[in-house]
């Protein structure tokens, strides 16, 4: 439903007297409606650049619109409204509030946008389902495994039906049947309300579902696939571009 | 479910922070709110009632109270809201606005910081009231009392307020001002490096290197620990130098009793007024079983500012060779200069009788020849007997005999100096006034005076010293729960890397004794030199000192052990 439009996004890190230039002059378009997968190498800057995009972190340089709004130049009190109501984000380190359960963790978007508890209840439910998650209601998020604290967090980010989504490696810990659930879940949102994806993931099985695959490194947007014909072929078009940059086609198996 | 009930379900969860808040802040509010009491109290603070040797002792840990308050509140708020950042980080990435969250933080620590400041006035109310009680009955010092009055909560509100609003302020507009990013790794990204960390690194990298996690922790904390290390620094070496000065203080009085009264009973006859017959005091006193062994009496002349003895008598009876002209008299200051007091010492230099005599001053000397008696004007002059027995003649002046007793046994004659007084009371039958004036005076009442303040300051002191300590003892336990979250996560991943549960447990306590003890033992040290040239002063430097540090090493055993325990039982609840 969000239309994502970055141009020249830059950032550094500075840490002990050196800088590390993680980003450098980035430019990304999603459309409205679309899918994108950014794969790379392990700190080549995937998470920075999604922090950045979300509007968790502040590029050094560059502005980033959403919607066809300048995001980058919102007040704090207006970005915070934007992302309760149109941004879904699944961290890498899933950020799951620890004293509070299951549920409640799940329902957090719609308790900041004070939604009713009819709203609320509806949609937990099929959330719930769909991710599986119903036994796990009440417990709270230390009892939990890796998988199902990744599911959380994903329920999260999708329960207010978000114009976009964030997701940095939101299949990393999961099995590959419930990969496909979620990854299936997602579809089915893109179908259905027209939220744009954009995910990062090592996994070109879970990329494959989307409709474009982008390579990130040395700090820079390489290669791009798009998905033509089948799936199959997309995921050979991926793992292409995968093995060029050295990497076994095994690696994703 | 609504914004409300999940606010207020994190507030459930995180109980145990906002217990060591609410304790810190109770406890700091509490121990000012004590000595505000006490310096405010009207009883405690009169000189007549309370020696202000003594009550003076109070401003100086007062302050430090305040100090503590101002210093510990912002801290225990800092950590309070620092723990929470990655909480907020959470919120923030979610959609929560600031303005929000500084709402829910300011309702959160209103709330907690109005109870503990409403607790600590209760707790301070009822630890003052049991020390004016012990004041009262259990030393006897009567006129003390123990009384409800606006100011002390006044004094101990307005300071708390002024301790934490500006801290709140800072601490909770930090998170505000943050980046989302960074409050999400706040935990790991608040290590910084000083420059004694990287001294110590480069010095002794061996060492460093064995220790590294112990080292590594202190790096992370190396703020709070600096705070907390100069605070407990502060109170070990007041405590030190309250301790020493205490009891070199109390020894003083017992000493200056004795020094004061060579004497073991004076009276004083005056003109008219007040007759005693001496055979009748010295059959009472035999009564009692006090056997008189010699008695002195010796006429004299007074005025409102001074006394006249005449020098021969003097001379005669208290073993001296004074020599003093006609036409000059002699100052006698009858002064301890040892005793630690400040004493007033302007000699007179001419004295005017029988309207145009004079007498001129022929110098001045420093002794103590007898006990003073309330019949005694401040200043003694001597003079020679042809001029006493003019100033005799003189109507300006009252004449009286000097009556001082040697007894075998000074110890048991308490109850016969009670008898004579008495007796005295009855033959004379003064208005109260002026029985005040010519009462008798004795070495055994004053030892017993004595013995009073010195244990009076001993409960002063320990009361203070108790607090303080006790204050000490739980910043360490606060700093200890503060940072439990983060040990567990330490623990559990040294001991999954095959660190076994001994060597584990001897780096908390290592870690917790290399923190905490050596501010004490610092505290220990530099106090020496303060401690001796302030008991210096009761020529008593290296006895002060002495007892000083024999507390300080008392203190810093007790923080070993006590730290041992806590390690042990801080690694207990980990590993359950
Ligand atoms: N707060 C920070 N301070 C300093 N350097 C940082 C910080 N965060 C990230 N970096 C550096 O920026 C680079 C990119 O980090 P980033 O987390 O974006 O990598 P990534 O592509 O997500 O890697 P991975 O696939 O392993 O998650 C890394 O080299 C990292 O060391
Ligand atoms: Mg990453």
């Amino acid at each position: 439903m969000l239309a994502l439009h970055a141009s020249n996004i830059s950032k550094s890190y500075k840490s002990s007297g050196q800088t590390i230039e993680v980003l450098r002059h980035v430019d990304l378009q999603i459309a409205s409606g679309e899918m994108v997968a950014i794969m790379g190498p392990s700190g080549s800057g995937k998470t920075t650049l999604l922090h950045v995009l979300a509007g968790v972190d502040v590029p050094d340089s560059g502005t980033v619109e959403l919607g066809g709004e300048d995001f980058s130049g919102l007040t704090e009190e207006e970005k915070a409204f934007f992302r309760r109501t149109h941004i879904g984000m699944v961290f890498q380190d899933f950020q799951l509030l620890e004293s509070l359960t299951v549920k409640e963790n799940i329902l957090l978007p719609l308790i900041l946008n004070q939604k009713d508890v009819y709203w609320q209840d509806k949609a937990l439910k099929k959330v719930m389902e769909a991710l599986e998650l119903a036994e796990f209601a009440d417990k709270r998020i230390a009892e939990l495994s890796g998988g199902q604290k990744q599911r959380v967090a994903i329920g999260r980010a999708l329960i207010h039906e978000p114009g976009i989504v964030f997701g940095d490696e939101p299949t990393g810990s999961l099995d590959l049947k419930t990969t496909r659930d979620v990854m299936c879940c997602m579809v089915q949102m893109n179908r259905k309300f027209g939220s744009s994806f954009l995910l990062v993931t090592h996994d070109a099985y879970a990329a494959s579902y989307c409709d474009r695959a982008l390579l990130l490194q040395d700090g820079k947007l390489k290669s791009e696939v798009r998905k033509q014909e089948s799936n199959a072929s997309f995921r050979e078009d991926i793992l292409n571009m995968w093995c060029c940059l050295g990497g076994e086609a095994d690696d994703f198996l | 479910m609504t914004f409300y009930e999940v606010s207020q379900k994190m507030l459930l969860a995180n109980f145990s922070r906002y217990r060591i808040y609410f304790f810190s802040n109770l406890f700091a509010a509490a121990l000012f709110y004590c000595f505000a009491s006490i310096f405010t109290n009207q009883s405690f603070m009169n000189g007549k009632i309370v020696n202000p040797l003594i009550s003076s002792n109070i401003y100086f840990p007062s302050i430090l109270a305040a100090l503590f308050l101002l210093f510990f509140l912002p801290l225990s708020c800092q950590v309070f809201v620092a723990a929470r950042k990655k909480e907020y980080g959470i919120l923030f990435s979610l959609g929560m606005s600031r303005r929000e969250a500084f709402w829910r933080q300011f309702c959160e620590n209103v709330l907690v910081t109005a109870l503990a400041l409403a607790a600590a006035l209760a707790a301070g109310t009822l630890l003052s009231w049991l020390f004016f009680g012990i004041i009262r009955y259990g030393i006897g010092i009567v006129g003390v009392k123990w009384g409800l009055s606006l100011e002390p909560y006044k004094i101990t509100a307005f300071l708390y307020l002024v301790a934490l609003a500006p801290a709140f302020i800072f601490h909770a507009g930090s998170i505000l001002r943050e980046k989302i990013s960074f409050l999400l790794k706040a935990p790991a990204l608040s290590e910084k490096e000083g420059v004694l960390y990287r001294m110590l690194c480069r010095c002794c990298s061996g060492y460093m290197r064995r220790h590294m996690a112990e080292w590594s922790f202190l790096r992370r904390h190396s703020r709070e620990w600096r705070i907390r290390s100069v605070l407990a620094f502060v109170i070990v070496s007041c405590s030190v130098i309250l301790v020493s000065v205490s009891v070199t203080m109390s020894m003083a009085f017992l000493r200056d009793a004795k020094s004061y009264s060579p004497y073991d009973m004076v009276y004083s006859e005056m003109d008219e007024r007040h007759r005693v017959l001496e055979g009748n005091v010295a059959g009472i006193l035999a009564e009692y079983g006090v056997v008189v062994e010699q008695i002195i009496r010796i006429p004299y002349v007074r005025n409102a500012s001074f006394n006249c003895f005449p020098v021969e008598k003097v001379n005669q009876y208290f073993q001296c060779a004074y020599q003093v002209k006609d036409g000059q008299f002699l100052n006698l200051f009858q002064y301890d200069l040892q005793d630690g007091y400040e004493h007033e010492m302007q000699p007179i230099s001419e004295i005017t009788y029988n309207g145009n005599r004079q007498l001129r001053s022929a110098g001045s000397d420093v002794r103590i020849l007898w006990n003073q008696n309330p019949a005694f004007a401040d200043r003694t002059l001597l003079v020679s007997d042809s001029d006493f027995e003019k100033l005799q003649k003189d109507a300006e002046f009252q004449v009286g005999v000097a009556h001082w007793f040697l007894f075998d046994q000074w110890e048991d004659s308490y109850d016969g100096i009670c008898a004579v007084k008495e007796y005295m009371s009855e033959t004379n039958q003064n208005a109260e006034s002026e029985a005040a004036y010519y009462e008798v005076s004795s070495k055994v009442e004053y030892y017993q005076d004595a013995q009073k303040s010195g244990r009076f300051l001993i409960f002063l002191i320990a009361f203070i010293v108790g607090l303080m300590m006790m204050a000490e003892f739980l910043l360490i336990h606060f700093r200890i729960q503060a940072e439990q979250e983060e040990n567990n996560r330490a623990v559990l991943s040294l001991r999954m890397i095959g660190v076994t549960d001994q060597e584990v447990l001897n780096d908390m306590k290592y870690k917790n004794r290399l923190r905490f003890i050596l501010p004490v033992i610092l505290g220990t040290v530099f106090s020496f030199l303060p401690c001796y040239f302030l008991n210096e002063a009761y020529s008593a430097g290296f006895q002060g000192a002495f007892a000083g540090a024999v507390f300080g090493i008392g203190a810093a055993g007790a923080e070993v052990v006590i730290l041992g325990w806590y390690s042990k039982r801080e690694f207990k609840a980990m590993k359950g």
